[in-house]
């Protein structure tokens, strides 16, 4: 879907991206995690042509990007920043619909895609006819994400989307957007410097550090085979078992079982989540509920100790 | 019935809390009733055998200013906010320092100055006037358009950009509606100054208000002074607060919304 081949890149004497190759498949939830100035948000940026390359090749579904016009290209790739970057003098609708607009679709064709988007992101219909200073913080990233998916592209960039949302917020357009990808199969790049939601997020990772890619993998290979000091400090040693364990659903350790256990977990949930609820309650057991709230079965703490990691 | 009645004095009591309305009537009596101020100004000035300038109506006189600050300020308007583009844009921003110091300069020098310099070349008449005062005028626009543009979040730039706006869409959709109150703002300032300015083009022949004030400078007749100068001062103000009910109006989501 996306391939860079020795990509390098230098702002000035700085280099900011060095002999960078990377394969993100089709359908990938691929997250870019490095410290602040590491590259990322070059690699990403370089993808959507906002900057090219000093050498190397970027190829975007099998087209070379450097041969594409620009705006065509950008046309059909989401685009998520940090602070949402919505038009100020537009009302919430009207920024949803920019690139439907720019592409010429008919009012009627905006309108159902807008109803599809407002049902979609959950968004507030009282909240289309305001201007996004009217907004916090958390509903304009939600806007953000709504303009990005707007024209249906296949392919997302997102610059850290989430990183200046209150922890609440952030955790609930996570989940949405994990959610948005499961449904929907579009290929998701994700740039962001904190591994936890780099850990939640993906189905394929990269780490940078100061240019160069370090390690790429799943979440999984990478939290268990830190290839240097510099990925296993990234990843925080300290909490690896529990950064593990936010990668497993409660299902996979689900047992039989009707009784006990008053609290409950949505099988869907991660066994941190698990592990976090039986510490708030006290309890050694929880009972797992699908998510109607019907009883599945258990969950054990002893079976989330003895767990071994496979990933 | 009562209650239109009643609605229809409470609008009657807002508009008259305004100044704009005023001024504009203030303006419009000095314009048409000059003349039947005669006693007045035998008042003010006894033994002025003839206290009213006659030689072209104040309301020609009035337009005719009008006119000179509308025509110079349309061309400062269209090189100073087509100069502040220009400069914005990634082709033009090497001559950003150079245009601002250039137009800095135009402003500092005397418009008499320029009035004498440009007749040798335009002649007598509107013609140096207009010259003169759109060299002003282009200053605060430039400044302004600059400002404004600049003041468009890096982030919404990035954001139209890495949806695929050309760089045309940027700027007629973003950067300009977003400038625009800036713009307007240095508009403003810059017609303000042209109408006080703009007096000063009847020293080169040119129909203004400035005529009647030229007049009784060079004939010891303060009262021709007091005339020109009132009307030119309501017409200011007048026209200032139009700008100011032009900027409120024009806000993004309307004249009510808080910023």
């Amino acid at each position: 879907m996306i391939e860079l081949r020795n990509v390098s890149k230098s702002f000035g004497a700085v280099p900011a991206v060095a002999d960078f190759s990377l394969k993100i498949e089709s359908g990938a939830f691929f997250v870019l995690a490095g410290p602040s100035g590491c590259g990322k948000s070059t690699v990403l940026r370089m993808i959507n042509a906002l900057i090219f390359p000093d050498k190397g090749q970027i190829e975007v579904r099998g087209q070379d990007v450097r041969t594409m016009e620009p705006e065509k290209l950008r046309r059909g790739i989401g685009y998520v920043i940090q602070s949402a970057g919505l038009f100020p003098h537009w009302t919430v609708a009207d920024n949803i619909l920019a690139v439907p607009r720019l592409l010429k679709w008919s009012p009627p064709e905006c309108a159902a895609r807008l109803d599809a988007l407002v049902g979609l992101l959950r968004v507030d219909p009282a909240l289309l006819n305001r201007y996004p200073r009217q907004l916090s913080g958390g509903q304009q990233q939600r806007i953000g994400v709504a303009r990005a998916l707007a024209a249906d592209p296949d392919i997302v960039l997102m610059d850290e989307p989430f990183a200046a949302l209150d922890p609440v917020s952030r955790l609930v357009l996570q989940d949405e957007l994990r959610g948005i990808h499961a449904r929907s199969g579009k290929t998701i790049v994700f740039v962001t410097h904190d591994m936890d939601e780099a850990v939640r997020l993906a189905t394929g990772m990269a780490v940078m550090n100061g240019g160069l890619l370090i390690q790429a993998g799943s979440p999984a290979s990478i939290l268990l085979a830190p290839v240097d000091d510099f990925v296993r400090d990234f990843l925080g040693a300290e909490s690896l078992q529990l950064r593990l364990l936010d990668l497993v659903p409660v299902r996979t350790l689900m047992k039989p079982g009707k009784k006990g256990a008053t609290e409950t977990i949505a099988a869907g949930a991660s066994l941190k989540n698990a592990l976090n609820l039986m510490l708030a309650c006290r309890r050694s057991s929880l009972g797992v509920a699908d998510e109607s709230g019907a009883r599945l079965g258990e969950i054990h703490l002893n079976d989330i100790v003895a767990r071994r990691d496979g990933g | 019935m009562g209650a239109d009645r009643r609605s229809l004095i409470a609008a009657l009591l807002r508009l008259a809390r305004q100044p704009g309305p005023w001024l504009t009537v203030l303006l419009l009596a000095a314009m048409f009733l000059m003349p039947k101020a005669e006693p007045l100004m035998r008042w003010l000035f006894p033994g002025d055998p003839r206290p009213v300038y006659t030689r072209a109506s104040f309301f020609e006189l009035t337009l005719a200013h009008a006119e000179l600050v509308a025509i110079s300020s349309l061309a400062a308007a269209a090189i100073g906010i087509g100069v502040g583009i220009f400069v914005t844009r990634e082709c033009g921003r090497e001559f950003a320092a150079m245009a601002g110091a250039i137009a800095a300069m135009a402003q500092t020098f005397p418009p008499v100055a320029v009035l004498a310099l440009t007749i040798p070349v335009l002649g007598y008449g509107a013609a140096p006037a207009i010259a003169a005062l759109c060299l002003y005028a282009i200053f605060p626009i430039i400044a302004a358009t600059v400002t404004g543009i600049e003041a468009v979040p890096a982030t919404v730039r990035d954001a139209a950009m890495g949806m695929g706006f050309a760089p045309r869409d940027v700027l007629w959709r973003i950067e300009l509606p977003l400038a625009f109150p800036f713009i307007l703002a240095g508009l403003r300032n810059a017609v303000i100054i042209n109408i006080g300015t703009a007096a000063i083009g009847s020293a080169a022949g040119a129909l203004s208000l400035g005529s009647p004030i030229i007049e009784g400078l060079s004939a010891s007749n303060p009262a021709y002074v007091l005339e020109g100068a009132s009307i030119v001062a309501l017409l200011a103000m007048a026209v200032d607060r139009g700008f100011a009910w032009l900027e409120d109006f024009t806000r993004p989501g309307g004249p009510e919304q808080p910023g």
